[in-house]
């Protein structure tokens, strides 16, 4: 931890004006919106951008809106207590309700940002299994062009990511086909647990079958990553215990988790079997369907 | 060609300040060195404890990780800022009156999270006033008289 | 009027506000990095990056010659004195250097430091300082570290640095005659203080020679002597001045690196410099608790008396000794003084590895202990079928006992204190409960009026009450967030028959105010005794000058809320304000009380581990209910009942407060804490994000604190010692309230998760 080195700094107007500062100082420039993350890494010298590009003035990234059209949309400025606080997303994407306020800290809440979040692309972040699951895209925008990336393509290792000087400027989430129940678990009570495991469902029930699922997992792997394996084992089947066992067996092939000072990979393997368990059998109380024996 | 400072202007406690400062300094930097509030403290410098909170537009933040160039325009208050003609605020008695300071280090920052909680939800449960001051860490008291001075505040 | 004080206590046992709230409520309470001194320079010391190895050279040439660098040393700009607080008493416990010549021996040992314009350039200069190291591979496993052929970390044949066999009694009679033996393992971890304010110092050099320090200590005459010797300076030469403390749990009990290193930056500079360690560097560089590995055996007959105990121990001492000696002393004598039994046999290794090395740590040495002693308890309650209760009652202390190794217990309320926690959570109905909920309960002795292991406790107080009635104490405790300043005022209030709100304590200044040596945390006993001797000096005092003034003998008078009466007719008489007036301006005699609390020379024998060991002591017993999901390994703590004999409490408030606080210190010891290496030395988990202590939701909504008052004869008031106490019996009551729950038996703190649903699956 030091003192954070000297950097100019810009305060664009338009996105636009943001890019091409990015493009104009490529390779030393940073793009800061909340700070958290950024910050810390500027102060244990990980980084040390000479230019630092707040995006907090573009007030065109500055929304948080949804309509039965374009679904939900979260601006690069949107902040975590913003997600907590919007109905439409208490209603509509619950799960990702649930992990805004799984996050520990009011001042955090305050600070950060979703996409600070999405661009620092930590593997237990704990918001990106929700995104995850209802098959966010993100906006990046670079000079001269603008293209949508699935947020499952979006990362690329642990603090890695896709973006080739650009800025991330919208997430978008398109209305569901019809109606899901989604929830968010992570283990422990207190607001950061050991292990860091998270997990977010989303399944649809048609004809008493699971007509599609999503399941995404954080922690686990270099990457916030979607369960396909044990998602396969459950879609098109009528959801009960039986198939929730067999499908548990597969998380090891989906997952590639480690041993460090919090917890054993043995141990993340077993949390995450048990936290898709829970998620399930909660999205299907949200449906009002049970997950009988 | 390189330029590392900024002329900025903000408002802490109800008074405008004109400063020219260095682009890397963060809030915390500027409120303690610059605007001599040493109310505001440094346990981390790293946003994991809370000492360093203080209210942003009425939101209780981080100062150790905001840029001071971020704040500009904004509206800043510290714990210096609550009293009023040298009067006590209210959590400020409170905090007193139910032993919910030992070592004194976590206490500002705490006196402006438990403001902040109440300024926005004036009748908490426990358990929100858990939840509201969690982003602060103390090591003296196990929170348990801080609780009970805030959930007093609030009557 | 009529008035009198009839024994009760007017300001003693009342829930009076701290004297220091207001100033830190209103953030004005000034901490060392709140202090700015014209000219200031900025310090930072620079690290060793390996665990284990020879420092082949150091160049600080480069860093030298950086424009705003004033000052850049080694530990070749030291004069050769090593640093240990008990150099007078033990020399070979000393063994370490403000900044080490040869060898670094952990990840966060210091070698060098600098001085600048700014914390960036010091920043930089640090980048340019070149050290040439020989890398040894590192030694981290105590167990290991023992054995003949490990590489060695002192200059020493061995690794072990102390060595303790104690033997009392009988112990292998006592275990011929035992009908069960139980034989259990217990590990605790290393506990990091995590003082919400690191560690600091500003040093200024005043032309005549003299150093001034404000520093963030806990211990401010002994940081003089300390300091001084290691500066090679009378210490009559050290000022150590006051300043806000945030929290000290015994990291501040015994001088630092930083305070020397501080001291000979500003020498070298010829400047003031302020050097304070940033969250990282307090986490890596501080001392710990030392880890311990404590292997019990203990014979107990069919009715559940226990007849016989042996016990191996191994400290982890971490690089440097500190006060581990002092700890490993403390831990065998503990082991010999919890309960009844009479034949116990102590062997206990203190041995060096390198990691962060342990210090002093609230509970000394108990809470490491009490996990060991109170989880076998349960182990043996349950195998031969008597109630945990009923178990710890039928061999508790009683007053009047004399521990295996001669502990002379005179209050006791070691019994109240086990029925009360008992009954205050509810015992009878929630144990063996279903549905993962349990209760568990432990207990413990403490010392309670000072810790003598090598030197005893020495207090002087000055109370002097000037011609307004208004009284100014003078005296070397210093406050770090426990209220001893309060307790204090308190007590000097309570014995002069005056408000608390005229008595004031004079800011800490070492030049000023009187010497105060402790060995332990004794502040309400040792420093409130002498201030209370010194207010009962000066009361004398202002009614001898009554007396002359209304011509009554001075056996007739007494004082209640600033007023002199006559006990007989109980009439006030006149305000304490007019004697003073009298005394001072017609008598011509200021009134100045003195007072003194001095242990005399202890009567604890180190190498025996016999005798007195503190004056009096403390007992407790906390019951906690808790409930785990197996699944997942995670303990919710829902309700705490914690039973303290403190003989008095002087302010409730605050009692409660230290028993909430040491609670929680406890809870994370016991659920979350204890920081973790890699095969390098390199510590994991050295952030609040990775290192986790309690947050406020993390602690339960229900605590019952219970002063349990047996009036101790000898203590101010009746007090004795609370503060430690309130960490010693939390982790185990929670590991036996685990094993209520879901029949799980955990032995190594702390029980995270993944080490609950370990143990739940191999068993079933």
């Amino acid at each position: 931890m030091k003192t954070i080195k000297e950097f100019n700094y810009f305060t664009p107007q338009t996105v636009k004006e943001g890019v091409s500062l990015l493009a104009k100082y490529k390779g030393e420039a940073k793009v800061i919106a909340g700070g958290t993350d950024l910050l810390v890494m500027m102060k244990d010298r990980v980084i040390t951008p000479k230019y630092l590009i707040d995006i907090k003035s573009i007030s065109a990234i500055d929304i948080l809106t949804w309509d039965q059209n374009e679904g939900l949309r979260i601006g690069a400025l949107t902040k975590i207590f913003s997600i907590l606080n919007s109905d439409v997303i208490r209603e509509k994407y619950f799960c990702l309700h649930q992990a805004a306020e799984s996050l520990g800290t009011v001042q955090v809440r305050n600070m950060a940002t979703i996409a600070g979040n999405i661009c620092r692309s930590s593997p237990s972040a704990d918001m990106l299994p929700p995104l995850l699951v209802f098959d966010a895209k993100v906006t990046l925008v670079g000079p001269g062009s603008e293209r949508t990336v699935l947020l499952e393509n979006f990362f690329t290792g642990p603090g890695e990511n896709v973006l080739n000087n650009e800025i991330l400027t919208e997430i978008k989430i398109l209305p569901q086909k019809r109606p899901s129940g989604t929830a968010f678990r992570k283990l422990g009570r207190g607001s950061e647990d050991l292990a860091k495991v998270s997990c977010a469902a989303n399944i649809m029930i048609a004809n008493d079958k699971c007509e599609d699922v999503r399941i995404a997992l954080g922690a686990v792997a270099p990457m916030p990553i979607r369960a396909k394996k044990v998602e396969e084992a459950i879609t098109g089947q009528k959801v009960n215990s039986k198939v929730i066992e067999g499908a548990l067996e597969k998380v090891a092939e989906d997952i590639a988790p480690i041993t460090d000072v919090r917890s054993s990979a043995e141990y993340r393997t077993y949390i995450s079997r048990i936290l898709i368990k829970g998620v399930v059998d909660e999205a299907m109380k949200k449906l009002g369907a049970k997950l009988d024996a | 060609m390189h330029n590392f400072k900024s002329v900025l202007d903000i408002n802490v406690n109800g008074t405008m300040h004109t400063i020219e400062v260095k682009n890397n300094w963060t809030l915390l930097n500027v409120i303690r060195d610059e605007l001599g509030l040493t109310g505001t403290k440094c346990g981390c410098n790293k946003g994991e404890c809370g000492a360093c909170t203080v209210l942003v537009n009425g939101k209780p933040i981080l100062s150790c990780l905001t840029l001071v160039v971020s704040a500009q325009g904004q509206e800043i208050l510290t714990i210096e800022g609550l009293l009023k003609d040298r009067k006590l605020h209210p959590i400020q008695q409170s905090f007193i009156e139910r032993g919910a300071i030992q070592c004194g280090f976590c206490t500002p920052g705490m006196i402006m999270s438990a403001k902040a909680l109440l300024d926005s939800n004036p009748r908490p449960s426990e358990a929100e006033i858990r939840a509201g001051i969690n982003g602060n860490l103390c090591r003296c008291t196990g929170y348990a008289k801080i609780v009970e001075a805030i959930m007093a505040a609030a009557k | 009027m009529k008035t009198e004080r009839k024994g009760q206590h007017l300001v003693i046992g009342k829930r009076i506000p701290r004297v220091d709230a207001s100033e830190k409520a209103r953030g004005e309470a000034r901490f060392v990095d709140d202090i700015t001194i014209p000219g200031m320079l900025y310090g930072a010391t620079l690290k060793s990056p390996y665990a284990h190895a020879r420092i082949l050279s150091i160049d600080t040439n480069k860093a030298e010659k950086l424009p705003g660098v004033k000052a850049v040393i080694t530990g070749k700009d030291m004069i050769d004195s090593k640093r240990c607080i008990f150099s007078e008493i033990v020399p070979v416990w000393e063994d370490k250097l403000p900044l080490e010549i040869e060898k670094v021996r952990f990840i966060g040992d210091e070698v060098a430091a600098v001085a600048a314009v700014d914390l960036k350039t010091a920043e930089r200069a640090l980048e340019l300082i070149d050290v040439k190291y020989e890398v040894f591979p590192p030694v981290l496993d105590p167990e290991k570290s023992m054995e003949a052929n490990s590489p060695k970390i002192h200059d020493k044949d061995s690794n072990i640095s102390i060595e303790i066999h104690y033997d009392f009694g009988d112990v292998e009679g006592g275990f011929g005659q035992a009908d069960y033996t139980f034989e259990d393992s217990f590990r605790t971890s290393h506990q990091a203080h995590c003082c919400m304010e690191t560690h600091g110092c500003i040093a200024e050099w005043g032309d005549d020679g003299r150093l001034t320090i404000w520093a963030t200590t806990q211990r401010a005459s002994s940081y003089q002597r300390e300091l001084a010797k290691v500066l090679g300076i009378p210490y009559s030469d050290v000022r150590v001045m006051k300043t806000s403390v945030g929290g000290s749990f015994g990291s501040r009990m015994s001088l630092h690196t930083v305070e020397p290193i501080c001291a000979y930056l500003a020498k070298k500079a010829g400047l003031p410099v302020k050097l304070v360690y940033n969250r990282d560097e307090e986490f890596v560089s501080s001392r710990t608790r030392h880890p311990a590995i404590i292997e019990i055996k203990t014979g107990v007959k069919n009715d559940g008396i226990i007849i016989a105990r042996e016990a191996k121990v191994i400290l982890d001492n971490g690089a440097y000794n500190d006060l581990g000696p002092k700890v490993l002393h403390e831990v065998a004598t503990l082991l010999c003084s919890y309960y009844k039994v009479k034949n116990v046999r102590v062997n206990g290794y203190l041995v060096y590895t390198n990691k962060p090395y342990g210090g002093a740590f609230r509970g000394f040495g108990n809470p490491e202990v009490a996990f060991a002693v109170e989880s076998q308890m349960d182990i043996i309650a349950n195998k031969i079928n008597i109630d945990p209760v009923e178990l710890r009652l039928k061999n508790a202390s009683d007053p009047g006992d004399v521990t295996a190794c001669g502990w002379e217990i005179t209050s006791c309320g070691l019994k109240e204190c086990i029925e009360k926690a008992a009954a205050a959570i509810g015992w009878e109905k929630k144990r063996r409960r279903a549905n993962n909920h349990g209760v568990g309960i432990a207990a413990c002795i403490h010392w309670g009026g000072g810790l003598r292991v090598g030197e005893s406790d020495f207090c002087i107080a000055v109370v002097e009450v000037n011609n307004a009635g208004q009284a100014y104490v003078f005296t070397g405790e210093k406050e770090v967030g426990g209220g001893s300043d309060t307790i204090i005022t308190q007590i000097v209030a309570e014995e002069l028959g005056i408000s608390p709100k005229v008595v004031r304590l004079m800011p800490l200044d070492t030049d000023v105010t009187p010497s105060f040596l402790f060995a332990g945390s004794p502040t309400t006993f040792v420093a409130g005794g002498a201030a209370k001797a010194a207010a009962s000096d000066a009361k004398r005092q202002i009614l001898e000058a009554a007396a002359g003034m209304k011509a009554i003998n001075i056996k007739e008078l007494d004082i209640l809320d600033g007023y002199i009466y006559d006990i007989r007719s109980h009439m006030k008489l006149l305000p304490v304000s007019e004697a003073a007036h009298f005394s001072y301006e017609i008598m011509g005699i200021p009134i100045i009380g003195k007072g003194c609390f001095n242990q005399g020379p202890t009567q604890y024998d180190m190498e025996t581990g016999r005798g007195q060991l503190s004056p009096t002591y403390s007992f407790a017993a906390q019951a906690v209910e808790v409930t785990v999901v197996p699944e997942n390994g995670v303990v919710e703590v829902l309700e705490f009942a914690c039973a303290h004999d403190c003989g008095m409490g002087i302010n409730p408030t605050m009692a409660e407060g230290q028993i909430e606080g040491g609670l929680a210190q406890g809870i994370g010891y016991a659920l979350t804490e204890g920081l973790a290496f890699n095969n390098d030395g390199k510590a994991l988990n050295s952030s609040f994000t990775d290192y986790r202590i309690p947050r406020a939701k993390d602690m339960p909504k229900k605590i019952n604190s219970i002063i349990v008052e047996t009036k101790d004869s000898k203590g101010p008031f009746g007090a004795k010692a609370l503060g430690e106490t309130s960490m010693v019996p939390t982790a185990p009551a929670i590991a036996n309230a685990i094993e209520d729950a879901v029949g799980v038996r955990i032995k190594e703190l702390p029980i995270t998760p993944e080490k609950v649903v370990k143990a739940f699956y191999l068993d079933s």
